[in-house]
């Protein structure tokens, strides 16, 4: 029974860091070109070099999306970037054009892994690609995992599954909305995420209200590792390349802990952890398509859902204090914690200073500065400074 | 070579009315493989095809194909192989595919059946095209497309091409029934939906056993380009009338039927006056979507600005390595033809206060501070 990778998103270096940190076996990062998440901050070269390196020195991997599908104009700069990226050494590209993964297979020998976007849902789709140099093919979150299993049985490939995080409304990679409502490219790293607003709904004969009607739930599928371990699948794979540092610890974090757990002991419980799961940002969960099809969402969508707010991360430590980037303001009025790599700690934060060691009070606290506060035993780079929501 | 005027028929009687009209290509369009039919499944399945390919008989001398444009689930495939049996019965031997997986399957089972790719969405360049094209017989060009790329792929890639001239623009194919839960039923739902945050756009939406599909609030029209498409010499131009009225389609169809045949531009106005919806060219004369956010700079940004301790220092994340400076940086500030200098090469310090001389991306230094230092100005040199 293989273990399956656990891969997570990382938006920026300091989440490949804390992502690999807190229990990923590996992490996708985008570029500035040729990516979905053009307005992620993304990396530059320099960036990907030393989280490539960092990778691998603890025996990870690093995955480059570069899932744009491109228009021939843009065509012309790609194999330049492909082979400035391939001399990075990444452990794949992942790819949902057909004429970019053609490009990056005459160009390299980095493998290749079929993006989401490409919309793969059967054995034949896995064939397709294989035969034409895939290594692994990212199937659409339309698959369930029974389905899986079907696939495997026809097609000897890696496959990955998304396991958690946001839903496209859409098959992914089928979706021009943005293209034409706001004149930005779905497909070209532009989504403005139309499908979740409040939409009036009209038939002929009558107005049966406003509802968030394709504002799809987020997915978790943690309850669902076992039967993913049985299915032989390669790898799961949450989303989020622009969600916070709270959050890439956390499903590092939680889901290290289940899939080890799961290994372990199958029938082990994982409903702490779900909790823990629950404490982050959501739209509410569901188990999406890995179970079966779904067919609706929450349409009484009224706001995200979280316990925790995110506050800061840690980014250096020296004898006494503690250096976090603060993202977020806050009063003592609440509890706060350190999430680590080991778990949660209460925080006691007693005084705040900023880096030239003046006092701060909660009115000086702005997000985006960096404050001192005092080291505890429990605090390791990279932590994550959280407090309770009222 | 004239192009074939191509349109959908889901009935016997469709067929008739798109060939009087003009067409002289018609796909079959069976709600159980199509997935944008407007009809509900027939339980038995196929019967639809079945009567379709049927009466293609009485039509010698025109072009059919069977529309099979679903996402297959693995576990559909034996209705594919049902459809591919069905069409062996027949005189046609056209099938049209949106599922990749579903063309590699046709190619290598039934070789005899030549295959239309139309991806709808993510075939946008010469290199896919001609990947495609090596399954593939003819592909349909996307609706993203505007014409100076079409010509470019054409240039480049030596195939047969469609394009749709006329018909909704879909936005979005879902595996969800957005529609269908909400109202509790299982059948085929038409309506509209209109996006609250900007009123008036009410966007077609079609709810089938399929899925969900979302259309544009403007429909695709090229009469008036007529003779740039014309230029193109395409293989076929599809004019697609799903879901809406026969008159419409008929008004439609001759339209372009007389802009095939007398190689001129079409007027717009009749098929107006019938469309429930204004009609526009799209993305053919132009697409601009893909903007860059920001502009480059000039110089290297080594980092940005996190934190400003105003008189005293500020805080950069690095996204370069830092190997000491050659000369005074500069501060890029986050309106983009503003800049700071520094008087001088300034000392660096790490962010717990030590002298540093390099560092790595990733890592935060420290510089004096500078006025007009703001979180978010980037470190130039």
């Amino acid at each position: 029974m293989g273990i399956p990778e656990l891969l997570v998103p990382a938006g920026n270096l300091e989440k490949l860091k804390i992502a690999l940190t807190y229990g990923a076996d590996a992490v996708y990062v985008g570029t500035s070109l040729f990516g979905l998440r053009k307005y992620a901050p993304n990396f530059t070269l320099s960036e990907l070099r030393h989280g490539i390196e960092f990778a691998h020195q603890r025996n990870k991997r690093v995955y480059i999306v570069l899932n744009s599908f491109a228009h021939t104009h843009t065509m012309d700069t790609l194999p330049d970037m492909i082979d400035a990226l391939a001399a990075l050494n990444p452990d794949a590209f992942i790819i949902s054009d057909r004429g970019v993964f053609e490009l990056a297979r005459a160009r390299c020998s980095v493998p290749l892994h079929v993006s989401t976007q490409a919309s793969v849902t059967n054995a034949a789709g896995c064939a397709y690609w294989k035969a034409a140099g895939a290594k692994r093919v990212i199937l659409a979150r339309e698959v369930s995992i029974a389905a899986c299993t079907a696939i495997l049985d026809h097609v000897p490939i890696e496959l990955e599954i998304f396991i958690h995080g946001a839903m496209c409304a859409s098959y992914s990679g089928k979706c021009v909305i943005s293209n034409y409502t706001a004149a930005r490219d779905s497909n070209r790293g532009g989504c403005v995420q139309s499908c979740r607003h409040r939409f009036g709904v009209h038939t002929a004969t009558a107005t049966h209200g406003e509802a968030h009607i394709m504002n799809a739930q987020d997915l978790m599928g943690i309850h669902h590792i076992k039967s993913i371990v049985s299915a032989g699948i390669h790898s799961v794979k949450i989303e989020g390349r622009m969600k916070s540092n709270l959050y890439v610890a956390q499903v590092s974090r939680l889901y290290r802990q289940a899939i080890d757990r799961i290994v372990q002991d199958p029938e082990a419980p994982c409903n702490d952890l779900e909790n823990e799961l629950e404490t982050v940002s959501n739209r509410t969960f569901s188990d999406g398509f890995l179970d079966q099809r779904q067919t609706a969402c929450n349409t009484r969508f009224t706001q995200y859902s979280k316990s925790l707010h995110f506050l800061g991360t840690v980014q250096a430590l020296d004898a006494t204090y503690a250096y976090v980037h603060l993202k977020q303001p806050f009063t003592t009025d609440m509890p706060m914690q350190w999430i680590t790599p080991t778990g949660t700690h209460t925080a006691a934060i007693k005084s705040v200073t900023n880096a030239a060691n003046t006092p701060l009070t909660a009115a000086d606290l702005k997000p985006n500065c960096l404050i001192k506060v005092e080291r505890t035993a429990d605090i390791v780079p990279y932590s994550i400074l959280t407090q309770s929501v009222s | 070579m004239k192009p074939e005027l191509i349109t959908f028929a889901g009935s016997v009687d469709g067929i008739h009315t798109a060939i009087q009209a003009g067409a002289t290509h018609i796909i079959l369009d069976d709600p159980a493989i199509s997935c944008r039919s407007y009809q509900d499944p027939d339980p038995r399945r196929l019967d639809t095809l079945d009567q379709l390919l049927h009466a293609t008989k009485q039509y010698p001398g025109y072009h059919f194909s069977v529309n099979c444009d679903k996402l297959f689930h693995t576990h559909e495939f034996a209705l594919l192989d049902q459809v591919i049996a069905r069409i062996l019965d027949s005189p046609v031997r056209w099938m049209r595919v949106q599922d990749i997986g579903a063309m590699a399957y046709i190619a290598e089972h039934e070789p005899a059946i030549r295959i239309i790719l139309n991806t709808e969405m993510g075939n946008t360049n010469a290199q896919s095209m001609a990947a495609f094209a090596q399954t593939a017989h003819r592909q349909v060009l996307g609706n993203e497309l505007p014409v100076s790329a079409i010509k470019t792929i054409q240039k480049a890639v030596d195939t047969q091409y469609e394009l749709m001239v006329h018909g909704p623009i879909l936005l979005q194919y879902s595996y969800r029934r957005y529609l269908g839960s909400l109202m509790e039923t299982e059948r085929v739902i038409q309506g509209s939906i209109d996006d609250t945050d900007y009123p008036g756009r009410h966007f077609p939406v079609l709810d089938n056993p399929h899925g969900h599909f979302m259309f544009f609030y403007m429909d695709r029209c090229l009469l008036g380009y007529s003779s740039v498409v014309l230029g193109l010499n395409l293989s076929g131009w599809i004019v697609d009338g799903r879901g809406q009225s026969d008159a419409y389609l008929t008004t439609a169809l001759s339209a372009y039927r007389h802009c095939l045949d007398t190689h001129s531009t079409g007027y717009v106005a009749p098929v107006q006056a019938v469309s429930p919806r204004p009609l526009k060219p799209m993305f053919f004369l132009v697409n601009n979507t893909e903007q860059e956010r920001e502009p480059a700079r000039d110089g290297t940004v080594l980092g940005t600005v996190i934190d400003v301790i105003k008189g005293d220092c500020i805080h950069i994340s690095l996204c370069e390595p830092f190997r000491g400076f050659q000369a005074p940086p500069l501060l890029g500030l986050p309106q983009h033809d503003r800049y700071q200098h520094y008087a001088s090469i300034p000392p660096v310090h790490t962010l717990t206060g030590e002298p540093c001389t390099t560092a790595e991306p990733g890592d935060i230094i420290q510089l004096p501070w500078i006025k007009g230092a703001s979180p978010k100005a980037v470190l130039v040199v």
